[in-house]
């Protein structure tokens, strides 16, 4: 084994030749015992750096444990403590929240009055502005990584309300990552084309927002939400409304629920 | 473990609501500033704990699985860890051209327990080590340079620093592939 590791070593440190390289992959494609080392030291070098967490294998779902622990978390019973615990965050959720909406509600109150004195605004306008909460989107700029100047170019644009600019910033962006894309560069750009009420381009950000298949993908019906709203398309607008209101597991529920009635 | 963390481990397993409200308004809000630090907002971090206490749940039901820490240190480190494991899942999100393999939710549960079960022996492993290998490999993992570690822990040449994290890493080595768990997740 300790023969293995100076060379696994040098390998992983990237100290060896393009010849020794490929020698070295070789080897290991031939030899399960270095493969499985070689696993093992690569697992040490990421878990221990405590970064970038490091994903499975999938075939180890075929596993033993990984059947019975799947077996536990297909069952009834499971699927009955799963609806407890969302019914605790849930009754959590809308008690801190209750007086907070209490108090937009007045301010809101006001504000619509105020508007009907002094502006001309929509009432769809203000709900826009009550609702895009700009500021809320996570930021693209994470701390201690490389970041992607253009995307870090591109946020700075967004927060400067130059929309024209950020949306310039993230297509190129967006054009020129074909391996990766940050998901939330969708809600960015999408939301920049709503801001200068280009909606089609919106949506289209939009649906492949949906189609990221991350976290952020049950966002994307809110984000139109947003877009009929800022639009005025009240059909459309309402059936996205409830089909966002329809399950409670959807990503804002409360808030679409809470619009629903204000239209 | 100590017998209240297990009653407690025990009342969770049975989907107990007060045992749950209880974990909630302890551990929650934590979870929340941790997530809204790191790119996330509010719903996903309800998102992490509800999986967070199904993964413990799971791991009470499957196997003997017991807590060394405090229960709520221990909560906490589990959502912290899936939500890494989220942000690495939204880092390596693939394009339109790429087909997208759907894995189910209870698949995803799975995976990441098993990862955490991986990721838990590694750590246990390595507190088991000297402080002085400790110290070393640390700072070998971070990537700092081996004559950065000779002026910061005062050694006379980065080749004794070499030889000694050398050292460090094989007796971690045989730790972790002497431990009965690294069989069954070697794979992982």
């Amino acid at each position: 084994m300790s023969d293995f590791l100076e060379e696994i070593d040098k390998y992983l440190d990237g100290a060896m030749s393009s010849e020794e390289k490929r020698t070295f992959e070789e080897k290991a494609n031939l030899d399960a015992t270095l493969a499985e080392e070689l696993k093992l030291q690569r697992d040490m070098r990421s878990i221990y750096k405590d970064e970038e967490w490091i994903e499975g294998d999938k075939s180890i779902l075929k596993g033993e444990e990984a059947k019975e622990l799947g077996d536990f978390l297909k069952s009834k019973e499971a699927a009955s403590i799963k609806e407890t615990i969302k019914e605790v965050i849930d009754e959590n959720r809308s008690n801190s929240g209750g007086r907070k909406f209490y108090f937009v509600g007045v301010a809101a109150a006001i504000a619509i009055l105020l508007s009907i004195f002094i502006f001309s605004e929509s009432k769809y306008d203000k709900l826009y502005a009550h609702y895009v909460e700009l500021d809320n989107i996570p930021s693209l700029i994470t701390r201690g990584e490389q970041e992607n100047e253009l995307v870090k170019k591109a946020q700075l644009f967004f927060e400067d309300q130059k929309y024209e600019e950020a949306i310039q910033s993230f297509s190129t962006y967006q054009s020129t990552n074909v391996k990766s894309i940050d998901p939330l560069t969708y809600i960015y750009t999408g939301v920049s084309y709503l801001e200068i009420r280009d909606f089609e381009n919106a949506l289209d950000q939009f649906e492949l927002l949906e189609k990221s298949n991350t976290l952020h993908s049950k966002k994307a019906n809110w984000y139109r939400v947003l877009v009929y709203l800022k639009q005025g398309d009240k059909e459309k607008l309402r059936e996205t409304l409830k089909n966002i209101s329809s399950d409670k597991n959807n990503y804002n529920f409360q808030k679409a629920k809470e619009l629903i009635k204000k239209i | 473990m100590p017998k209240e963390e297990k009653d407690l481990l025990k009342a969770l397993a049975s989907g107990n609501k007060m045992v749950i409200q209880q974990l909630y308004s302890k551990v929650f809000p934590k979870v929340k500033s941790f997530i809204l630090k790191n790119n996330g907002d509010t719903v996903d971090a309800e998102d992490v704990f509800q999986k967070a206490l199904m993964q413990l749940i799971a791991r009470y039901k499957v196997q003997s699985f017991t807590i060394e820490s405090s229960f709520d240190a221990y909560l906490f480190g589990t959502c912290r860890n899936l939500w890494r494991r989220e942000l690495k899942k939204q880092k390596s999100v693939v394009t339109k051209e790429e087909i997208i393999t759907l894995v189910s939710e209870e698949d995803q549960l799975t995976m990441a327990i098993l990862e955490q079960e991986k990721w838990e022996l590694f750590q246990e492993k390595l507190k088991n080590l000297s402080d002085n290998c400790k110290q070393l490999l640390e700072l070998f993992f971070q990537k700092v340079p081996y004559k950065d570690i000779m002026e910061q822990l005062g050694y006379n040449s980065d080749n004794v620093v070499r030889q000694r994290i050398f050292n460090c890493k094989s007796q971690l080595t045989k730790l972790i592939k002497n431990d009965p768990r690294y069989k069954k997740i070697k794979d992982v």
